[in-house]
């Protein structure tokens, strides 16, 4: 018997099958009986102000560093992650240890550092250029579509921000966002099942596009041939709009069902409490094949980066945290362990989720990765020096991430990486083989940087 | 170790895979000779091309197919073609003697379209085989269109021809030639829409429409490398832009209907307009005639325009419905979100009006353009004196309003006008100094953004004395040097605090003095206009050396109107890591015959500015490492202590050849006789008239351009070198005035005796 994938599912009812909905396990379990590899996803959990690499550095192996601080390995260090202890920062993922690989040592000098590499950090590019090229989300986003290509959400220094623009780009000067406020994520992604305004939205945007394409088709008529191609596009964007909004509306019962719980946290005024939705709404809208790629953003491009975690008992700003203030008689560093530790904790909330969906003969976390980095990387005023990364899963197979800590060499050793080697090795396991991500580092020209990291590829 | 390519060339990284209808790759020969073709030679094949480029470029104007493949087609190939692409020879692996004429396979598809690119760029055949005529190529395109219309493809012209780079393809000597070429049609622009560029964009968010706006963002991006960005043709609006457009939208409608309730009382935020104010109350729905001053107020905001009465019936029964659907709130927004949306917000118009013509051409309504005019200057929609005699209509569309409008701006010194230092940037390119990274401990004075505000500085003192302004900004003597004006006080001040050496980079000795007299002279016999700026030199280096390869490119196609084709995309371009050579030692690789094709067009003219480091400072000896030295730089455990260098002497000798100008060619000893060569040359100073033709049309020239380019240069040379005299010149030509339906223009074109 033929199953249906999901997303032919998906496609199915919106060609007005009428037939009832599978629940989305059933259809996960179909795919796999068919033979169809079911999609591979992307989390990113990117943190702002900076990894102190201490702080995901496992306690009982001591990092080398020079007298600078900076990474002094000689030569890439690979070792199993058991019989380690993961940091305390790292604790909520203990339970992931054997899925989890910690990377330490990769450089991303090219993007120039600072508070914020802004739109280069994802994108390996200067820091100071706005969004001067694609980066890595929206890279994967392309070679894994799904309704939403991407889905952006956060947080920002700022409760009124309701939408920033400063990590993702589809290309050069096509920022993509960061939804900063939950209530208004939730009504774009889950608006056709939302309640009251929530729901109103929704439907206006629906009668707005419409209205948009019947007013673009007007315009075109009277246009000369050769310019009716022009507009096209722009027809050709709203159509495409509408229909994955008919989407929204045919797979009701679907998003129903994965739908998260609207509750208080989606307009609270804590910081945590909004970061906590955002999880939440991203959680789902993988559950519910909405998207593939998902990019979790906690204040992170200059100026947004300087939260405050009340929730955490924290009304310390992070740019303070990051000068070494401390509050209460505790040390910046205990602070931003905390901080870091609420991170880890959201990570592994969403992993848990992940893992509790039947997916083929697993579970929907095999099929995907997390990462977990900083826009800002090794510290609060960054200088690229070293990058740290958490990686959780493995993407289907394709990665080798069961338990590891990676520490690659030394800034300019021959052995050394790039956050760039690390983004390549992403795009190879979403099937995308490239030698280049963004630009290289001029002063890293005699070493041999084209490709993926062959040790992280399975 | 090879210098690494510059972060900001993308040309120098092989040029992206071909698609159907894109050149497959360049061989160099093609156009290594076509420098030294003779002027009646060179003009047939692109008068022909003219004719294909126009005939293929409107494959939706349905043409029939006029002509039999084995009457037209078949003969042509044998007669052109076969001799090189068939049995006994096949050049580039092109075997064209067992085509059919069937265009059903993907690969012979893919045939096809290299034939069509070839003939249309009139590469092919080679310059020492007979030409064919006009009507023979006219008939092949005529075949191909058809052909692939019915193969359900579309035959696009080869993006290159359409973009900035591609303008100089059309031959110098046929558009200063002092007859028209029979059958050219009088000069007109395609009817278009034009994106709105960035700086549009910002400018309208600048405004009363932006106010408190939070969350908004550009949506548009511009072309990417160096030369011009905003060309009218380049641009369409995709689902990633459109995605921003409305999002922005929804921040704007946002910010613009800000209300609250106290204790039960509707309370409007202290700056939403009364008009958007009566939507909002829901304990007091608003009348049709409240929504109808609400959409007026949009338009006028958005469009600077009324509504029509049909705008105004559909806007208002949209509100109606949304108001219904999604509640008076949300729905209120959302119809004032839609004006921010519709095309004539996103899209510059001009398509012309009233009766066409003669020849089909139609000039720009009134309010095209007074908006062409006003974004040919400023980034904003026309200024209030001219909006109000539009609103009056006292403009009525015709050359002379257009002269006094151009006029009246020029002269008007509180009128911003960053559309003419723009053009400047974008020709000269040198604002790209920023993107080139290098390295601060080479030197701690370098400060990018400063060279290029100087340089920004320099070329608004010679805009403003307007005399001789071309030949000024090649070869001044003069510049600014950290030269800023504070923003308050308007008085010169220091643009960087912190580099205190900063002035080294311009060869004024260490102990000068800052000084707000400026410009200032800089050392006799260093300097000679933008190309010695060290801007210009930062702009066009590599990240440790300086860059001959782009920097004669740039002189290649900027001064002589010459082409270099983009670098294939088999070839690796490395340079050797001899460190103990000079730059032009390195570059005698490039002399291997297959590179010599391309790089003779461009290292000799780039070769002499190595009297400059890749800073931009003036040298006498250039350095490089001593090889025997480096080898005996060691400690007493035969560990390196790192390389030694030695100053070796200084070769800036370079070549002007290929220019299709006797006049211009020969032997240069250094930068500055380089410079001054060209600057003296009439060809030179055309090829400049030519590209601002290109930025202010926002396309590429044509045959059919060429009275209004020999108008601009007289009207230029007779003025003194007036840039004023050469705006004036190009914003009321036929070029910029007229517009005209292209397939009926390529009807007329391609019925043209040959």
């Amino acid at each position: 018997m033929n199953f249906l994938t999901r997303r032919s599912f998906l496609h199915g009812t919106t060609l007005g099958t009428g037939t009832a909905l599978l629940a989305p396990m059933l259809q996960r379990l179909a795919a796999e009986s068919a033979g169809v590899a079911a999609p591979r996803r992307f989390v990113f959990v990117v943190e702002g102000n900076g990894v102190n690499p201490e702080q995901v550095q496992p306690t009982t192996f001591p990092r080398r560093k020079n007298a600078q601080n900076q990474n002094d390995t000689d030569g890439l260090v690979d070792v199993p992650l058991a019989g380690h202890e993961l940091s305390r920062a790292m604790e909520p993922l203990a339970e992931f240890k054997d899925r989890l690989t910690i990377i330490q040592g990769l450089s991303g000098r090219i993007c120039g550092g600072g508070h914020s590499n802004n739109f280069g950090a994802l994108g390996c590019y200067s820091s100071k250029k706005g969004a001067a090229g694609e980066t890595i989300d929206c890279a994967l986003a392309k070679a894994v579509p799904s309704l939403f290509p991407r889905v952006g959400l956060g947080i920002s220094d700022r409760a009124e921000h309701s939408i920033i623009y400063n990590i993702s780009a589809w290309g050069p000067d096509k920022a993509a966002p960061i939804q900063c406020r939950p209530d208004l994520a939730y009504n774009e992604l889950f608006g056709s099942v939302a309640q009251g305004a929530g729901r109103e939205d929704f439907v206006a945007r629906g009668n707005l596009l419409d209205f948009m394409v019947d007013d673009v088709k007007r315009v075109e008529r009277t246009l000369p041939a050769a310019e009716r191609e022009r507009l096209g596009n722009y027809l050709g964007a709203f159509e495409s709009m509408k229909h994955r909004h008919s989407r929204l509306n045919e797979i009701q019962n679907t998003l129903r069902a994965k739908a998260p719980v609207v509750t208080d946290k989606f307009r609270s005024e804590v910081e945590t409490d909004r970061l906590d939705a955002g999880f939440d709404i991203g959680t789902a809208a993988l559950i519910g094949g909405l998207t593939n790629v998902l990019v979790l953003a906690s204040g992170c491009g200059d100026p947004f980066f300087s939260v405050r975690f009340h929730g955490l008992g924290i009304p310390l700003d992070k740019h303070s945290i990051g000068h070494g203030k401390e509050h209460n008689g505790r040390p910046w560093d205990e602070l931003a362990i905390t901080i870091r530790r609420f991170h880890f904790e959201q990570m592994a909330r969403l992993a848990k989720k992940l893992q509790a969906v039947p997916e083929g003969r697993g579970t929907m976390l095999d099929n995907t990765v997390i990462v977990y980095m900083s826009d800002a990387a090794e510290s609060h005023h960054s200088r690229c020096w070293e990058w740290p990364m958490v990686v959780l899963g493995n993407c289907g197979g394709r990665l080798k991430t069961a338990g590891r800590f990676l520490n690659y060499p030394r800034y300019g050793h021959a052995a050394h990486r790039t956050t760039a080697n690390f983004y390549l090795t992403l795009l190879e396991a979403a099937g995308v083989r490239r030698d280049t991500f963004g630009l290289s580092d001029p002063n890293l020209k005699d070493l041999k940087l084209k490709g993926p990291l062959p040790e992280l590829l399975a | 170790m090879p210098p690494a390519a510059p972060c900001r060339h993308p040309k120098l990284e092989p040029a992206p895979t071909a698609g159907l209808s894109r050149v497959i790759s360049h061989r160099a020969g093609e156009w290594g000779r076509m420098g030294s073709w003779p002027l009646p030679r060179k003009l047939v094949p692109l008068i022909a091309g003219v004719i294909l480029a126009s005939a293929l470029s409107h494959v939706h104007a349905a043409q029939p197919p006029a002509t039999d493949f084995n009457v037209a087609v078949r003969p042509f190939l044998a007669q052109h073609c076969t001799k090189c692409h068939g049995e006994r020879k096949q050049a580039g692996k092109l075997a064209l003697h067992q085509l059919d004429g069937s265009l059903t396979s993907e690969k012979s598809r893919e045939t096809w379209a290299r034939i069509a690119e070839k003939l249309w760029l009139g590469e092919m055949p080679p310059e020492d085989e007979p030409r064919p005529s006009p009507h023979a190529s006219g008939r092949v395109a005529s075949w191909l269109t058809a052909e692939f219309a019915r193969a359900g493809h579309k035959l696009t012209p080869p993006p290159s021809l359409e973009l900035p780079g591609g303008g100089n393809r059309v031959s110098h000597e046929a558009l200063f030639a002092a007859s028209t070429t029979p059958g050219t049609p009088p000069p007109a622009t395609a009817a278009r829409l034009w994106r709105v560029s960035p700086q549009i964009y910002d400018e309208l968010l600048r405004g009363e429409l932006g106010k408190n706006a939070r969350g908004v963002t550009q949506p548009f991006s511009t072309l990417t490398g160096e030369g011009f960005k905003d060309y009218a043709g380049a641009f369409t609006v995709d689902e990633p832009t459109t995605g921003l457009l409305l999002r922005n939208a929804d921040a704007i409608v946002a910010a613009q209907t800000r209300f609250s309730y106290e204790a039960g009382k509707f309370k409007p935020a202290g700056n939403t307009m009364r008009e958007f104010m009566a939507l909002l109350d829901t304990n007091a729905p608003p009348t049709d005639v409240q929504l109808r001053a609400a959409i007026e107020r949009q338009f006028k905001l958005v469009l600077r325009r009324s509504a029509t009465a049909e705008e105004q019936e559909r806007f208002l029964s949209f509100a109606r419905k949304t108001m219904a659907d999604a509640g008076q709130v949300t729905g209120a927004r959302t119809t004032l979100a839609a004006v921010l949306l519709l095309p004539e917000a996103i899209f510059r118009s001009e398509l012309g009006a009233g009766e066409p013509d003669a020849h089909g051409r139609r000039m720009l309504s009134s309010t095209e353009l007074a908006a062409a005019l006003s974004f040919a200057l400023t980034d904003r929609p026309p200024d209030r004196v001219l909006q109000a005699a539009l609103d009056k209509g006292q403009f009525a569309a015709s050359r002379e309003a257009a002269e006094r409008e151009v006029r009246r701006m020029l002269a008007d010194d509180a009128l911003v006008k960053p559309r003419i230092l723009r053009f400047f940037r974008e020709f000269f390119g040198y604002h790209f100094a920023t993107e080139v990274f290098k390295d601060d401990k080479e030197n701690k004075d370098h400060e990018a953004r400063v060279l290029v505000s100087d340089t920004d500085r320099l070329v608004e003192f010679i805009v403003a004395q307007d005399r001789d302004v071309f030949r000024e900004l090649l070869t001044t003597r003069k510049a600014f040097v950290n030269f800023a004006v504070d923003f308050k006080k308007k008085t010169p001040k220091r643009a960087t605090e912190n580099k205190k050496n900063f002035h080294l980079a311009y060869g004024l000795p260490a102990d000068w003095q800052w000084t707000a007299e400026q410009p200032v002279e800089l050392p006799a016999g260093q300097r000679a206009g933008i190309l010695t700026q060290p801007s210009w030199l930062v702009a066009f280096s590599m990240n440790f050396d300086n860059h001959p390869i782009t920097r004669g490119k740039w002189v290649r196609e900027r001064l002589l109107g010459g082409t270099v084709p983009d670098l294939p995309i088999t070839v690796d371009a490395q340079l050797p890591n001899t460190p103990e050579q000079t730059l032009r030692q390195r570059l005698e690789v490039t002399k291997a015959e297959y590179c010599w094709q391309c790089h003779q067009r461009m290292n000799p003219l780039g070769l002499p500015f190595e009297q400059f480091d890749h800073f931009g400072r003036f040298r006498a000896t250039e350095r490089v490492q001593d090889k025997e030295a480096t080898a005996a730089n060691v400690d007493n455990k035969g560990k390196s202590r790192g390389p030694v260098f030695k100053e070796v002497s200084l070769d800036t000798r370079g070549v002007v050849a290929l220019t299709g100008d006797i006049r211009l060619d020969g032997d240069v000893t250094d930068p500055l006789a380089l410079i001054q060569k060209l600057a003296g040359s009439e060809r030179v100073r055309q090829v400049f008239v030519r590209h601002a033709f290109r930025y202010w049309m926002g396309r590429n020239e044509t045959l059919a351009d060429a009275p209004v380019l020999k108008a601009a240069d007289r009207e230029y040379v007779e003025s003194g070198g007036s840039f004023k005299a050469l705006l004036v010149s190009l914003l009321t030509s036929d070029a910029f005035l007229y517009r005209v339906n292209p397939s009926s223009r390529a009807a007329s074109v391609s019925t043209a005796p040959p």
